[in-house]
């Protein structure tokens, strides 16, 4: 009798297991088609660094606290800026905490991936650039009905 | 010699019938670039395809990062901590921070303490996700490897609000957390905790009732109780041979003595008990999240602490992902520690491995093994 059972369970389960993934058949996927379609990260997102060269000291405390030593400290006429080469930043953003004159700040930046090891140096004036405006940009959500999925940002 | 006598056998093949059982055993070393085994090489001898002793070889991603953290300030330390597991990356930053604030006689704020729980029971769900993936995808199960990994995208989205990053948060800091909950964080948590619930219920179905699975892991690779507490093993190892142990409850750290959870176990010591438990441990996970939500008091998230290593020794632990993972440090007044011993869940799961695989056909190895949630960077640091 106990093997009829045995078997039993496992047709059911058997079954039970195939309607689960059945119904995600229709399911919309999550990927997204980067970079036609953007994932849009929210403010305090710690992607590139913003560079505020008004309020900068250059007093190097960025370059002291930087875990992977990516911060040089670069002359500009009379005055000391930092450089970051991107090739080793671990986006930590340790740099932004300890300056003390709040020259530093994140952006939601996160596609600065180059050709050659060379454009990956972002000079203090490259760094003081705002990052560019970009669209088609998705946000992930979660809706009752729908599940988890990436929606366009204008919908959310 | 005379001409009745047989010359000595060189070759081995004529000591025993090949067709006789243990008569010849074979030497198969999986890994260490194998989809099978991660980053390790686990040297198998089977008998048949039955393994007769397994014996890992550790080592190939080792990184010397206790050496590193000698030379880096406490601060700089904290993104090579994570390294070794990024996808449990603040239960080792914890370790890392609870070590140096006793030393330095430093207690955070309440509600850093429980903004430091959040992100860790967030981490948990995260790591025993991507563990659930890799055990579908060992099992030739593709379903269940792309829905864990989609749905870690439900706790990753969450926690690149709070701390701006997706996997290396580098949040906990000494003193407390670097930031507070962004603005609408609680709502978006609780939405998705409830929705992560449901999702866990399909998994059931789809994976853990499945006979395809249940087949293949009930009463296959048990570690006994008595073995389990032999060989040291911690975390869901200990808890799926049924001991009830998770330092969050036996010393309870952070905010965890003010919460309400249950430790869950199973007693089987199986493959399947030991998934089961990292199932029971994502439930309660989730539901953790909503109550440090619920209990969170207001007030600073951090405290002033200063860039050094006191004077003395200390041993920190907490409960990771994986099991214990443990900081002995010595300080020796600069702004680095003098020595510390850095011990992970897996470094300490890495005995049971021989022990689970003993006996096991080898079709079955990676259920048996990757049931143990042992993940070769976390132990070779």
């Amino acid at each position: 009798m106990a093997p009829i059972v045995g078997k039993f369970k496992a047709a059911v389960n058997s079954w039970v297991a195939y309607s689960a993934g059945l119904r995600h058949l229709f399911h919309k996927p999550y990927t997204l088609r980067f970079p036609e379609q953007r994932y849009a990260v929210e403010a305090g997102f710690r992607g590139r660094h913003l560079l505020h060269l008004d309020r900068c000291t250059g007093c190097g405390i960025c370059a002291w606290i930087c875990p992977e030593k990516c911060i040089t400290i670069v002359q500009r006429g009379d005055r000391w800026f930092p450089q970051y080469f991107y090739g080793r930043c671990c986006f930590c953003h340790f740099c932004t905490d300890y300056c003390p004159e709040f020259a530093l700040e994140e952006t939601v930046e996160y596609d600065i991936a180059e050709y050659t090891r060379e454009l990956l140096v972002w000079s203090p004036e490259r760094l003081a650039k705002p990052p560019a405006k970009k669209d088609n940009k998705y946000v992930f959500s979660v809706n009752g009905s729908r599940g988890a999925s990436q929606v366009p940002e204008q919908g959310h | 010699m005379t001409t009745t006598e047989k010359p000595a056998d060189t070759t081995g093949m004529q000591a025993m019938s090949p067709t006789e059982p243990g008569a010849q055993t074979m030497t198969l070393s999986v890994g260490p670039q194998h989809s099978g085994s991660g980053h390790m090489r686990l040297i198998v001898e089977l008998d048949g395809d039955i393994i007769v002793s397994a014996m890992p070889d550790p080592g190939y991603v080792h990184r010397g990062i206790e050496k590193i953290i000698e030379l880096r300030n406490i601060i700089r330390s904290i993104p090579v901590i994570e390294r070794p597991s990024i996808i449990d990356a603040s239960n080792l930053n914890h370790a890392w921070v609870k070590a140096i604030e006793e030393l330095q006689g430093v207690e955070p704020p309440a509600r850093g303490q429980y903004l430091r729980c959040l992100i860790n029971e967030m981490n948990r769900i995260m790591s025993h996700l991507y563990w659930l993936s890799i055990y579908g995808v060992f099992l030739g199960h593709t379903t269940m490897f792309m829905w864990p990994l989609g749905d870690r995208e439900l706790f990753i989205d969450l926690a690149e609000s709070l701390t701006g990053a997706r996997i290396t948060y580098s949040y906990l800091v000494p003193g407390g957390v670097r930031r507070d909950l962004p603005k609408g964080f609680a709502e978006e948590a609780i939405k998705r905790t409830k929705y992560f619930e449901k999702r866990l219920d399909e998994y059931e179905n789809i994976f853990f009732k499945n006979p395809l699975f249940t087949s293949r892991a009930k009463g296959i690779g048990i570690l006994t109780r008595e073995r389990a507490i032999a060989l040291g093993s911690t975390g869901p190892t200990l808890r799926g041979s049924g001991i009830d142990r998770d330092l969050r409850k036996d010393e309870p750290y952070a905010a965890y003595g003010e919460l309400d959870f249950k430790v869950h176990t199973r007693p089987g010591g199986d493959s399947y008990s030991r998934a089961m438990v990292h199932m029971d441990e994502m439930r309660e996970s989730s539901q953790l999240i909503r109550q440090i939500l619920e209990k969170l008091p207001s007030g600073p998230v951090r405290r002033k602490a200063p860039i050094v290593v006191p004077r003395g020794e200390t041993y920190a632990r907490v409960e990771s992902a994986r099991g214990e993972c443990s900081f002995y440090m010595i300080g020796e007044g600069g702004d680095k520690p003098y020595r510390a011993r850095y011990i992970t869940g897996s470094y300490r799961n890495l005995a049971a491995i021989p022990e689970v695989l003993k006996g096991v056909r080898l079709a079955d190895m990676p259920t048996s093994w990757w049931s143990i949630d042992y993940w070769p960077v976390e132990a070779d640091r």
